[in-house]
This record gives structure tokens, C-alpha cells and sequence, in this order.
């Protein structure tokens, strides 16, 4: 009993030591972007400012066009969440209900393609994306993305987990494939289908390498984008307006994620166990 | 017509043979039963009907079309599944009308269907509740409804009454036959369940190992056992079956010998081609006393077992171990010498190489056991 008892407290004591570790440094940030220079330059290690100003919000808002940064960002990650989405959810009900001899072999062949490092692919992708002319264009960061192994991983997973006879069920009753997708497939698996949604969202909305490459004028900037132009080529940064410029990046994933948590743990927590 | 003819079907699994050579016709609006260990191939029977599962080799007919290639959603068959596969998403309703709204039926039509299958499987209540809110008996039910709603002429059962407790059972069989005479399809069922079986069964059709072993009413393969083992397979306690030899129309049992007929012996010795026979008898036949008779031989009680309404008492007889069911009004106990009477009427025989039914005497009905002479 009481060895049970000194054993549960330590394994708190150390999920909250791992739980700090991975908190600790989102509230620095957050609190920081409210720090003067001086604030931050004196006291590097202090959490709470001195005293809260707003003051390099509206450095970022003067200095770059925030709200189209913005909107540039969410576009590009609904537009690749929304492809990718459906892509996956296709590609990942063949796999699991429509299997043929050679279904195994080509799941296999599609789940190599996510250990092609980005370096490989990039020069390739952005002379295709070149040749198309969408360089400097939204669509030029989006169209690449629009598909991926990872999606088809995780979604074939949960497929696996429905009952095959809920879809032989559906097909004594001639139900198309497409309806079986959407009628029940996807109902059941709901909360992996979300969950892999938000994946891919905060994926796309954290890219930096992909974009830069792609993304010309300040006008087509991403978040990630427009938060490297305030750290000089030296790496000398205002670090009191990059702190803002992380959080404000930071801010809209979170909300998503704080929305659909239970979502997304779940996800993970099953992925590979059946049933 | 709605008769379903299985032809020659095989089915394998890579080298593994599941089911062979399997004839089996079966008559528009019976219910025939799919009965057979865990294993024997009943189930990837059904599902080569219902079109789920590929045939292998055979033909498979269909209101006398060929079906083999012809794909599930258009062989027009209803099937209730083992686990059920009702849609954990939707609810009642919307579970029982999923197959007429694939039909795209008008709406009105789709509500006065399932409102009615509704009544009929007494879910009245329960059109709001999703499949985890119901008991298992619901469950089932609700699956049954999903699948007679389409008044399919083929309605085909995967165990489905496996995962209910015994009261359910009982209930839920005579609810089954009262949804096929309501609307008179070719009703298919597999079960492991003997009575199951003989309950819902108009005639049953017994598998092993992927093999047909005998096709017939639930009398007769109670009563009339193809061979060794549909006799062992079917009854609890299950039918005594033992080595015996043929000596001028006595059987030679364990040392012991038993008068046997005229009937018996004229039948024996056209079918036979030496002396030895596996001889069965059902449990039930045996009769025991407590002192010696013409005709009786001694065994020695070893173990009884209380079945309720009457007792398993397991006997000794020269060797061999042999199970007889007695009224209740016994007071038996282990260790007593009691003497076992065989009655003509109530023996089968089977060739000892084949293990096949080497048939039955006219004067005992031949080959249909007549109700008379049925215990």
C-alpha cells in the first residue's frame, strides 16, 4: 500500500518535471512579448515583465502587414489540410477496404516516402513549381503538400479499428464506395479524421524552409516567414519583438489544439491498437 | 423462385481447402440450417451465398441464375451478422432504414416500413437510442429488423443468437421463425448450436471439416445419423458409439452378449461384409434395471449427472464406457450393479471402415423413424 502510494507520487513528480519542461518555455515566450528590451536584457531570466506594455504588437503591426500575413498562413494551411484530408481518407479506404494482392506492397512503397528527407525533394519541386510559374504564389507552397504518406499512416490505422462487417453490412445493401466513406467510415472514425486534420494544419502553419523558398514579397509572407525578418542576418534579434511575433504565431494553433485535445491524444494514443 | 442451388463449391485459402466439393441444394422458402464444429466451413458457406466471400470452384445458383460472378449488393440477400454490424453512429432508425434509403425509397414509404418493422420486433421507444445504448437483446433485434426490412427473398444468419444468455436464445428462436413465416424467404442459418439447430431448423444440414456429412429433417438427424459423427455431434449427452461383433445374430458387446432381432440380422448381414459394426445407441434408449432380465447385460455405475429433469448416469459394461438418461425418480449412486437393456428399436449401426449408417430394418421404419417408435 504505502510503497504503491510513494511510487505514484514519484511517477507525478516526474510527469510534472516533463510537463514543466515542455510549458515552461510557451509561457516565457508569452510573458516576454510583454517585456520592454531593457526588461528583458536586465532581468533574462525573470517570468513575469516588470510592467506589461503592448508595445512591440504594435512594432510588428507597423512594421510588417500583419493581417495578411495572417491570412496568407490560414490559407495555405486550410488549403493543404483540406487536399490532404481528402487525399488520405481516399487513399487510406482503399488500402484498408478495397485490398488487393498488391495493396501491401504499395502501402509499403507510399510509407518509404515519408523518410525522403525535405532536401531531397526540394530542388526538384521547386523547379517544377518554377516551370509553373507559381513562384511567389500562395498555391506554389500549397500544391506540394497536397498529399502525404504520414495522412495515409495514421488513417489506415483507425480504418483498420471498424468492424469489416459494418462495411459488408453496407455493401449487401449496394451502397457505392463513396457513400460507404462518407456514410459510415467516416461518422465512426470521426475523431481520428479531425485529429489528423489539426496535424496537418499546425504542420503547414509552422512551415519555414518550404515557403521561404517559394515566398518573394513580404505581401506573400507566412507567419514563420515574417518572424525571421525581425532576427538580423547576425542573429542579432529584438528579442522582446520576436517573443511577440512567436506568440502571435503561436496563438492560433493553440486555441485549435486546446479545442480539439481530447482529439488529437487519442489519435496517437491508438494508432497502431486495434479495435 | 427463390431456391438456392450450391453446385461443386470449393473454397480455398491458399493451399487450405475450407470448403469442398460441397452439393447442397436448398428449397425456395425452407429454412435450412448450416450446423458444424467451429471451423467446418459453415460460415464461408454463407458468405459465398451472400457474395462477401469469392468461390473458389462449383457453381452457385440463385432462383436458377448463376451467381458465382455476380457481386453482393445485387444478389438481393438480407444477412444478419454474428457481432451484429449495426452502425454504432446512427440511431435505431436510422440503422433499420439505412438499406431503403440506399433504394432512395420515397421518404414517406421508408417511415411506414420501418415503423412497422419496428412494431413488429417490439423496438417501439427505442428508434432514438444508438446501437451502445441498447442491451444485447436489442442488439439483436435491431440487427434482425435492418436485415427483414428489405424483404429480401434470401435471408441469410450468421450465428446470430451466439452472443445472447440462454432466456434470450429461446425467445429470440421463436422470433426468428415468426419473422420468416411473416414473409416466407429462402432462410439460411448457421450455427454451432444443436438445438438451435433442431428448434429453427426444417431441415439441417450437418458440415465437418469443410464436408458435407448428411442433409435431412431435425428428426432424422436426430433419430437417423449418417454416419459416426453426426451420431456423436448431435444430442447431449451424445449417441454411445462403440465396437461390437456380429455372431449369429447376437451382438458381441465388451465380452457380453445381445439378442439381436430377426430384423437386424437379416439387415446386418446383407450390409456387412465381416463380423465387426460400430453400434450406437442414444442415451435415452438404454434401459437400465435394477435386476436381471432376459437380454440384459451387468454394468457398473460410475458417475451421475444431474441434468434437471432427468439424470446422466455413466456406466461401466466390460471395458467400456457408456451414458444412459434416467427419470429423476432413481435414486442412483457410483458403484452400483445395475443391468442394461439395448432395445432393437433404438440401435444404429455403422460400417466399421466407413463409418457410414449401414441403414434400417423396415419393421423399425427404415429409414424415416417413425413418431411412434421416437422417444
Amino acid at each position: 500500500m504505502k510503497t504503491d502510494k510513494i511510487g505514484r507520487a514519484a511517477i507525478h513528480l516526474l510527469l510534472l518535471c516533463l510537463s514543466a519542461c515542455m510549458v515552461l518555455p510557451v509561457v516565457f515566450t508569452v510573458f516576454s512579448s510583454f517585456k520592454s528590451v531593457n526588461d528583458i536584457m536586465t532581468n533574462p531570466l525573470r517570468l513575469l515583465p516588470e510592467r506589461f506594455i503592448l508595445d512591440n504588437y504594435r512594432t510588428i503591426l507597423d512594421r510588417v502587414p500583419f493581417g495578411v500575413i495572417i491570412l496568407n498562413t490560414v490559407a495555405i494551411a486550410l488549403t493543404v489540410m483540406g487536399f490532404k484530408l481528402v487525399t488520405s481518407c481516399l487513399a487510406a479506404y482503399s488500402f484498408v477496404f478495397l485490398r488487393n494482392r498488391f495493396s501491401d506492397a504499395l502501402y509499403f512503397l507510399f510509407i518509404c516516402t515519408m523518410f525522403i528527407p525535405l532536401s531531397v525533394t526540394m530542388i526538384p519541386n521547386y523547379i517544377t513549381i518554377s516551370k509553373m510559374g507559381l513562384l511567389d504564389r500562395l498555391m506554389g507552397v500549397a500544391l506540394p503538400q497536397l498529399c502525404d504518406a504520414m495522412g495515409i499512416f495514421l488513417l489506415r490505422q483507425h480504418f483498420r479499428g471498424i468492424p469489416e462487417s459494418l462495411i459488408e453490412a453496407a455493401k449487401l445493401e449496394k451502397t457505392p464506395h463513396l457513400t460507404i466513406l462518407f456514410k459510415i467510415v467516416l461518422p465512426v472514425a470521426k475523431p481520428a479524421v479531425i485529429a489528423t486534420g489539426i496535424i496537418f494544419f499546425v504542420n503547414s502553419w509552422n512551415e519555414y524552409v518550404w515557403p521561404k523558398l517559394v515566398l518573394r514579397t513580404e505581401g506573400n509572407y507566412t507567419l514563420p516567414l515574417a518572424a525571421q525578418a525581425f532576427i538580423g542576418a547576425e542573429g542579432s534579434a529584438d528579442l522582446n519583438i520576436t517573443m511577440a511575433m512567436a506568440t502571435a504565431t503561436l496563438a492560433i494553433p493553440l486555441v485549435l489544439f486546446l479545442i480539439f485535445q481530447k482529439f488529437i491524444i487519442g489519435t496517437f494514443a491508438s494508432s497502431g491498437i486495434k479495435g | 423462385m427463390n431456391d438456392i442451388r450450391l453446385e461443386h463449391i470449393t473454397k480455398k485459402y491458399g493451399g487450405n481447402e475450407v470448403v469442398s466439393d460441397l452439393t447442397l441444394p436448398i428449397r425456395p422458402g425452407e429454412r435450412m440450417i448450416l450446423l458444424g464444429p467451429s471451423g467446418c466451413g459453415k460460415s464461408t458457406t454463407l458468405r459465398m451465398i451472400s457474395g462477401l466471400t469469392e468461390i473458389t470452384s462449383g457453381d452457385l445458383y440463385m432462383g436458377g441464375v448463376r451467381m458465382n460472378d455476380v457481386g453482393c449488393g445485387d444478389r438481393n440477400v438480407a444477412m444478419v451478422f454474428q457481432n451484429y454490424a449495426l452502425f454504432p453512429h446512427m440511431t435505431v432508425y436510422q440503422n433499420i432504414a439505412f438499406g431503403l434509403r440506399t433504394l432512395k425509397l420515397p421518404k414517406a414509404e421508408v417511415k411506414k416500413r420501418v415503423l412497422a418493422m419496428i412494431e413488429t420486433l417490439e423496438l417501439s421507444g427505442l428508434e432514438k437510442r444508438l446501437p451502445r445504448e441498447l442491451s444485447g437483446g436489442q442488439r439483436q433485434r435491431v440487427a434482425l429488423a435492418r436485415a427483414a426490412i428489405k424483404n429480401a427473398p434470401y435471408f441469410l444468419l450468421d450465428e446470430p443468437l451466439s452472443n445472447l444468455d440462454v432466456q434470450l436464445r429461446a425467445h429470440a428462436r421463436k422470433e426468428l421463425v415468426r419473422i420468416h413465416e411473416l414473409n416466407r424467404s429462402t432462410f439460411l442459418y448457421v450455427t454451432h448450436d444443436q438445438i438451435e439447430a433442431m428448434t429453427i431448423g426444417q431441415r439441417v444440414a450437418i458440415l465437418n471439416k469443410g464436408k458435407l456429412q448428411m442433409v435431412d429433417t431435425p428428426h432424422n438427424i436426430y433419430y437417423r445419423p449418417a454416419n459416426v459423427f453426426c451420431a456423436r455431434f448431435i444430442g447431449t449427452p451424445p449417441m454411445n458409439v462403440f465396437p461390437a461383433e456380429l455372431e449369429e445374430s447376437a451382438l458381441v458387446v465388451a465380452g457380453h452378449r445381445i439378442r439381436l432381432s430377426p430384423a437386424w440380422g437379416r439387415r446386418l448381414a446383407s450390409s456387412l461384409k465381416g463380423p465387426r459394426v460400430t453400434a450406437g445407441i442414444r442415451p435415452e434408449e438404454i434401459i437400465l434395471r435394477p435386476s436381471e432380465r432376459e437380454n440384459t447385460v451387468p454394468a457398473t455405475v460410475k458417475y451421475v449427472e444431474n441434468y434437471g429433469n432427468s439424470l446422466g448416469v455413466y456406466f461401466e459394461l466390460g471395458g467400456l464406457e457408456m451414458v444412459a438418461t434416467v427419470g429423476q425418480n432413481r435414486p442412483l449412486s457410483q458403484g452400483d450393479a445395475l443391468f442394461a437393456e439395448f432395445p432393437d428399436a433404438g440401435l444404429s449401426f455403422f460400417d466399421p471402415e466407413t463409418e457410414k449408417n449401414v441403414g434400417y430394418p423396415e419393421e423399425y421404419g427404415g429409414e424415416n423413424k417413425p413418431l411412434h417408435l421416437a422417444k
